[in-house]
C-alpha cells in the first residue's frame, strides 16, 4: 500500500521553480502543532497509520545530532549502531514497510549520516570504509542502488555533499574525478558552491525533491539563487532549538522527516511546510486522486 | 642559435623561456614546416642547400577573445559570488560547474576579491602553479605536481640521451633549427622512417604541414586512452581543447599485496574473503562502464584520427574484447611511448600535451662542435638548456659569437672551472660528470674530476653524479678521488657516503683474497667428500648381487650402533635405508644365514690347518663337500638377498614417509649421506633428511640435484 503511494508520489513529483517560502515568518501552519508530537500519536493508537508522523523528533543516546547518525533516502535508510535498539526502532516504526532500515558502521565509526552521500540511485562511501562495510551495504540495500566507495581526500562526503535525486551541491575542493563518480553513481547535475558563505555545503542546508532548509544567515539572494539552481523551494531556517547545522539536525527525504528532540515546534512546522510533508501523507494524495476519478466517473 | 620567438616581444613575459621553447603543435603557425627536411637523429647533418638563411619566425599573436557580458534577462538567474547574470537557466547551471566559478568561490573565501572570466583566462596560463585551479587529487601524492611542473621542459633533455629518441623524428627548419615531435603523432612507431627515400620523406613532411593547417571542427579528433590499476580515463581532444572526458575508478587492485584480483585468482587458490569478492564484482563493473563509455563515443571515435591507447597487461581488456577493440576506427590505434602515470584527466591531459609537442633541439653549430670536441661543448650545450644565467659576462655578445668564443677557449681550464661553479647556481643541470658517471665510464670521471668539475651538481631530478653511477667501480673512482681530495668539495652534499684509500682498497683486497682461499679449499674438501661416496656407492653396486662380503659376518657389527660407516655392507646399508622393522628382521636373518656359513667355512679349514700334511689327500674330498656346501649356501643368499630386495620394494610403496619416523622410533637415526648413527648427536636438517655434518649436507644436496 505504502509503496504504491510513493510511485503515486513519484509520478505527481513536479518542480515549482516560483514558488519560494523565503521568509519563516510567512509560514503559518494551519494544523495542530501537536499533531507531530510522538506521544499525542501514541495516545491516538491504531489510527497512527492514517494519521502517520510528518516529522518525528528523537535522540541517539542523548545526543541530537541525529543527521550525523543517520542517513536517510527516498530508496534507503541508514542507521548507526548504537547502544540501544530506540534509535533504530525509530526509523523502523517510521519505514520499515516502505523502504529497508540497514544498520551499519563506516569506517568502523557511528557518524555514518557525515561520512557517505547518497540518493534513490546510489550510494557513496569514504576510503575509509571497510570491505566488510562495503559488502554489508551491498547485500542490505535494493539492487537498484548502486553502492560505491570513492578514492578521495575528503572523506566526509556528507559534510562536503548535499544532494536531491537530481542535483548535488559540492564542496569546492572535491576532485574531478569525485565529481563525476557523484555525477555517474547519484545520477545528479553538480554544482560547486557555498551556503552562506560556508564550504561545508553538506553540513548546512538539506533539502529533498519536495524542498530545502539552509543556514539561516543565507541572504535573500543567495537564497533565490540557490533555488533556481536546484529547482526546490528553499527557507533558511533552524533546527535543534536554533542550531545552524542543518544536516546535522534533521534528516530528510520526499515523505517524512526526523528531527532531532530538541527542535521546536515552530521549527518543525517550517520543516513540514517547505519539504511538504503534509502533502506527502497518504490521506493528501487519496484527496487529490479522488478529484481526478470522480471527475472521470462522471 | 635563434630560439622560437627569440625575437618576439613575448620574452619579456613571466613565463619561463623553456616553456616557450616547446609548443603545442596545434599553436605553430601553419609555414612552421615549410621546405623542412626529416632527420634520421638529432645529430645527424643537412645536406646544404637547406641551410637557408636564419629568419625569425613570429609567434601567432594571443589574441583572447573577448567575452561579451550576457544580458540582463531573469532576475533571478545570477552568480551573486562572480557578480554575473545569465540569459538562460542553462548558462546559470553550466557556470555553478565551470572553473572560473569554482575558482572565485574559493576566492571569496579566502576574503580576496573575485576575478573576470577574461583576467582568469590569463591566470591560468601564467599562476597555474600558485593558485591550482586544477583540482586538488585526493588520490594523487603532491609530489606528482612538482614532477609534472618539471616534466614539461625535461622530458626533452631525457629524450636526447635515452631510448625515446627512437620513437622521435627529427625535423630541420627551413631556419636551420631543430626541433622533435612524437613519432606517434603522425605514424606508428613501428614504423621505420627510410631517410634515404625522397618520397617517403616528402610524405611524412605533407603529414606534418596537414597537422598545422588542420580544422578545429571536430571532425579530426585525438583520443586519449589510459587504463590501469583499477584506473580508466578517457579524454577527446580537438586541437588543443578537450572535446570531452571521463574517467572510472573501481577497487580491483588488492591493497597491500599489489596486483588485480583476477590475476591473484589465475595464479591458482581464489580467496573467498568480502574484499576479494568485491574486486571481482568491481572488475566486472570497470570493464562494463568502460565498454558503455566506449560504445556512447562512438561518433568520436568515427571523427578521430589518431587514438593514443596506455593499457598494460591485463588492462588491455578493458579496453578490447579479446583481440577486437571495443571502439571504431581501429586503424588509428597508437600505442603511448612516454611513461604513463596513475590514469587520470590530468594525466591524460599532460600526457596528449606531451605527446603534441613539437621541443627543440640544439642547434647544428653545437652538434658539429660536440663532434669535434669532448667536454666543453657539452658545457654549452647544456647551458643553452637555459640560457640566460651566465650571460652577464658575455652579455655584449651574439650568440653566435658566444659559442666560437667558447669553442676557442676550448683549452682554457678556467673557463671549464667558471662553467662548473655557474652549474653550481643553477638549480637543475646536468654535467659532463654525469654523464660520464651514468654510462659507467670509471677513466672519464676520473679525468673529469681532476679536471675540477664539481661532484656536488644535481641534476634536473636532484641526482648528484655519484648517484648515477651504476657499478661499484665508478662508484669506487669517486671515493678514491674523495680519499685523494677530501677537502676539494663537500662529499656529503655529492652524496659520497665514504673515502677509499689505497690500504682499504689494499685490507679489502687481502680479505677478499682471504675469502676466496676459503671458498676454494671447501669445494675442494666437497669434491673430494663426493668423489668418496661416488666410489662407495659405485663398490656397493657391483657387490651387492653377490653380497659376500667377509666382514658381515664381524660379530662387533650386530649391533648396529656401532657400525662404522667404512664399512660396506650391502644388507645392512640396505636395511638402514629404508628402516623399516621388517627389513631389520630379514637383515638379522640374512646375517644368520651368513654366519653359518662362515661357520662352515671354518670348520672346513680348519681341520685343514691341523692336519696339515695330510691336506694333499683329503683336499680333493673335502673340496667336493666344501663345494656342494659353498654351492648351496650361494644358493640361500641369493634367495636371502633377493627376498630382503622384494620386501624392502614392498615397504617403499607402502609407505615412503613413515619409514623415516619408525627408525627415529626405534632409536635409529642415521646420517642420510654417510650412513653413519646419529645416536647422541643433533643431526642437521634438510628437507626430510638428516646429516652428521654441514659437509655431508653438502654433497647429498650436490648428489641429489645431479640426480
Amino acid at each position: 500500500m505504502k509503496n504504491e503511494n510513493y510511485q503515486a508520489i513519484e509520478n505527481f513529483r513536479y518542480w515549482l521553480p516560483t514558488l519560494h517560502f523565503c521568509c519563516v515568518a510567512s509560514l503559518q501552519s494551519p494544523l495542530p502543532l501537536c499533531s507531530s508530537d510522538p506521544i499525542l500519536s501514541w495516545f491516538v493508537g491504531s489510527k497512527i497509520s492514517v494519521l502517520s508522523v510528518m516529522a518525528t523528533r528523537l535522540k541517539f543516546e542523548n545526543s541530537c545530532e541525529i543527521g550525523a547518525f543517520s542517513k536517510l533516502t527516498n530508496a534507503y535508510c541508514l542507521v548507526a549502531i548504537g547502544g540501544s535498539e530506540n534509535f533504530y526502532s525509530a526509523f523502523e516504526a517510521e519505514l520499515s514497510d516502505v523502504i529497508p532500515v540497514v544498520k551499519t558502521s563506516i569506517g568502523g565509526t557511528r557518524i555514518v549520516g557525515r561520512l557517505c552521500i547518497g540518493n534513490k540511485n546510489g550510494l557513496l562511501l569514504p576510503h575509509t570504509t571497510t570491505d566488510q562495510e562495503l559488502q554489508h551495504l551491498r547485500n542490505s540495500l535494493p539492487d537498484q542502488v548502486r553502492v560505491q566507495r570513492i578514492e578521495e581526500r575528503l572523506s566526509a562526503l556528507g559534510n562536503c555533499i548535499a544532494c536531491n535525486d537530481h542535483v548535488a551541491l559540492t564542496h569546492t575542493d572535491l576532485d574531478k574525478e569525485t565529481e563525476e563518480v557523484i555525477a555517474d553513481v547519484l545520477g545528479v547535475e553538480v554544482f560547486r558552491q557555498t551556503v552562506a558563505g560556508n564550504i561545508l555545503v553538506g553540513s548546512y542546508c538539506a533539502f529533498s525533491n519536495k524542498g530545502g532548509l539552509v543556514h539561516p544567515h543565507t541572504s535573500v539572494e543567495d537564497l533565490d539563487e540557490l533555488s533556481t539552481l536546484l529547482q526546490v523551494p528553499l527557507v533558511a531556517g533552524t533546527v535543534n532549538r536554533g542550531s545552524e547545522v542543518i544536516a546535522a539536525g534533521m534528516v530528510v527525504n520526499d515523505w517524512t522527516a526526523f528531527c532531532g528532540s530538541d527542535t521546536t515546534a515552530t521549527e518543525l512546522s517550517v520543516i513540514e511546510s517547505v519539504f511538504k510533508l503534509r502533502e506527502a501523507q497518504p490521506s493528501a494524495i487519496v484527496d487529490e486522486m479522488r478529484k481526478s476519478l470522480i471527475e472521470s466517473y462522471v | 642559435m635563434v630560439t622560437i620567438g627569440g625575437e618576439s616581444p613575448c620574452t619579456s613575459r613571466m613565463t619561463p623561456s623553456q616553456e616557450k621553447r616547446h609548443r603545442s603543435i596545434f599553436e605553430l603557425p601553419s609555414n612552421f614546416f615549410d621546405s623542412c627536411r626529416l632527420l634520421p637523429s638529432p645529430h645527424s647533418s643537412v645536406p646544404d642547400h637547406y641551410n637557408a638563411t636564419l629568419q625569425t619566425l613570429q609567434l601567432p599573436s594571443n589574441d583572447v577573445d573577448d567575452i561579451q557580458n550576457s544580458v540582463v534577462s531573469a532576475p533571478r538567474l545570477t552568480c551573486n559570488t562572480c557578480k554575473a547574470q545569465f540569459d538562460s537557466l542553462q548558462d546559470q547551471r553550466s557556470h555553478f560547474k565551470s572553473d572560473i566559478h569554482r575558482f572565485n568561490v574559493k576566492l571569496t573565501i579566502a576574503g580576496k576579491s573575485i576575478v573576470k572570466e577574461d583576467d582568469f583566462e590569463v591566470l591560468t596560463s601564467d599562476f597555474v602553479k600558485d593558485y591550482d585551479v586544477s583540482s586538488i587529487s585526493g588520490s594523487e601524492s603532491d609530489d606528482d605536481d612538482d614532477s609534472e611542473n618539471e616534466s614539461l621542459g625535461q622530458n626533452v633533455l631525457r629524450g636526447k640521451s635515452g631510448e625515446s629518441f627512437k620513437q622521435k623524428l627529427f625535423v630541420c627548419l627551413q631556419t636551420g633549427q631543430r626541433v622533435s615531435l612524437w613519432k606517434c603523432l603522425i605514424m606508428n612507431v613501428s614504423e621505420n622512417v627510410l631517410y634515404e627515400d625522397e618520397q617517403v620523406q616528402k610524405h611524412l613532411v605533407e603529414r606534418l604541414k596537414s597537422l598545422t593547417v588542420e580544422p578545429r571542427d571536430n571532425t579530426r579528433l585525438r583520443i586519449v586512452l589510459l587504463a590501469s590499476g583499477g584506473h580508466f580515463a578517457g579524454c577527446v581532444f580537438d586541437g588543443d581543447t578537450v572535446v570531452a572526458h571521463k574517467t572510472f575508478h573501481r577497487y580491483v587492485v588488492r591493497a597491500k599485496a599489489g596486483k588485480k584480483q583476477s590475476s591473484k585468482d589465475a595464479s591458482g587458490r581464489a580467496a573467498h574473503s568480502a574484499g576479494a569478492s568485491l574486486r571481482r564484482y568491481n572488475e566486472l563493473a570497470l570493464k562494463k562502464e568502460v565498454h558503455e563509455l566506449l560504445t556512447i563515443w562512438r561518433p568520436y571515435f568515427d571523427a578521430s584520427i589518431c587514438i593514443f591507447i596506455h593499457a598494460p597487461s591485463s588492462s588491455r581488456q578493458l579496453l578490447y574484447d579479446g583481440d577486437k577493440p571495443c571502439f571504431t576506427n581501429p586503424q588509428c590505434v597508437r600505442n603511448i611511448g612516454l611513461v604513463v602515470r596513475r590514469p587520470t584527466l590530468r594525466e591524460a591531459k599532460r600526457v596528449y600535451s606531451q605527446l603534441t609537442l613539437v621541443s627543440n633541439e640544439a642547434d647544428e653549430k653545437e652538434i658539429l662542435q660536440s663532434n669535434q670536441q669532448d667536454v666543453v661543448p657539452n658545457c654549452i650545450a647544456k647551458r643553452n638548456g637555459t640560457p640566460p644565467v651566465n650571460e652577464v659576462d658575455m652579455a655584449g655578445l651574439d650568440e653566435n659569437d658566444k659559442a666560437e668564443a667558447c669553442s676557442s677557449n676550448q683549452n682554457d681550464e678556467a673557463l671549464i672551472l667558471s662553467n662548473g661553479e655557474n652549474e653550481n647556481e643553477l638549480p637543475a643541470k646536468s654535467t659532463p660528470l654525469h654523464e660520464a658517471a651514468q654510462s659507467g665510464d670509471s677513466e672519464k670521471v676520473m679525468e673529469l674530476l681532476e679536471q675540477g668539475l664539481d661532484p656536488c651538481i644535481k641534476d634536473e631530478r636532484g641526482r648528484t653524479p655519484y648517484m648515477l653511477a651504476p657499478d661499484k667501480d665508478v662508484r669506487n673512482t669517486f671515493r678514491r678521488f674523495m680519499a685523494l681530495n677530501l677537502d676539494r668539495w663537500d662529499w656529503h652534499a655529492a652524496k659520497v657516503p665514504s673515502a677509499l684509500t689505497k690500504e682499504m682498497e689494499e685490507s679489502q683486497a687481502a680479505k677478499q683474497a682471504e675469502k676466496d682461499a676459503k671458498r676454494k679449499a671447501r669445494a675442494k674438501e666437497l669434491k673430494k667428500l663426493r668423489k668418496a661416496k661416488e666410489k662407495k656407492a659405485q663398490r656397493s653396486c657391483s657387490e651387492q648381487p653377490t653380497s659376500v662380503d667377509p666382514a658381515a659376518s664381524d660379530p662387533t657389527s650386530s649391533n648396529p650402533s656401532n657400525r662404522q660407516p667404512s664399512i660396506c655392507r650391502p644388507g645392512a646399508s640396505f636395511c638402514v635405508a629404508f628402516g623399516g622393522v621388517c627389513l631389520v628382521l630379514v637383515c638379522v636373518w640374512g646375517k644368520w644365514i651368513m654366519e653359518r656359513a662362515k661357520q662352515a667355512e671354518k670348520e672346513t679349514t680348519a681341520p685343514t690347518s691341523a692336519t696339515g700334511q695330510s691336506q694333499p689327500k683329503t683336499g680333493v674330498k673335502l673340496s667336493k663337500e666344501e663345494e656342494i656346501r659353498r654351492a648351496q649356501d650361494a644358493e640361500r643368499e641369493k634367495r636371502a638377498a633377493a627376498a630382503e630386495r622384494r620386501i624392502a620394494a614392498l615397504k617403499i610403496q607402502a609407505n615412503n614417509s613413515a619409514t623415516t619416523s619408525e627408525a627415529e622410533k626405534n632409536g635409529d637415526i642415521y646420517c642420510s649421506c654417510c650412513n653413519s648413527s646419529l645416536a647422541g648427536k643433533v643431526p642437521f636438517h634438510r628437507y626430510n633428511y638428516k646429516y652428521c655434518s654441514t659437509s655431508c649436507m653438502h654433497v647429498h644436496r650436490e648428489i641429489l640435484e645431479d640426480g
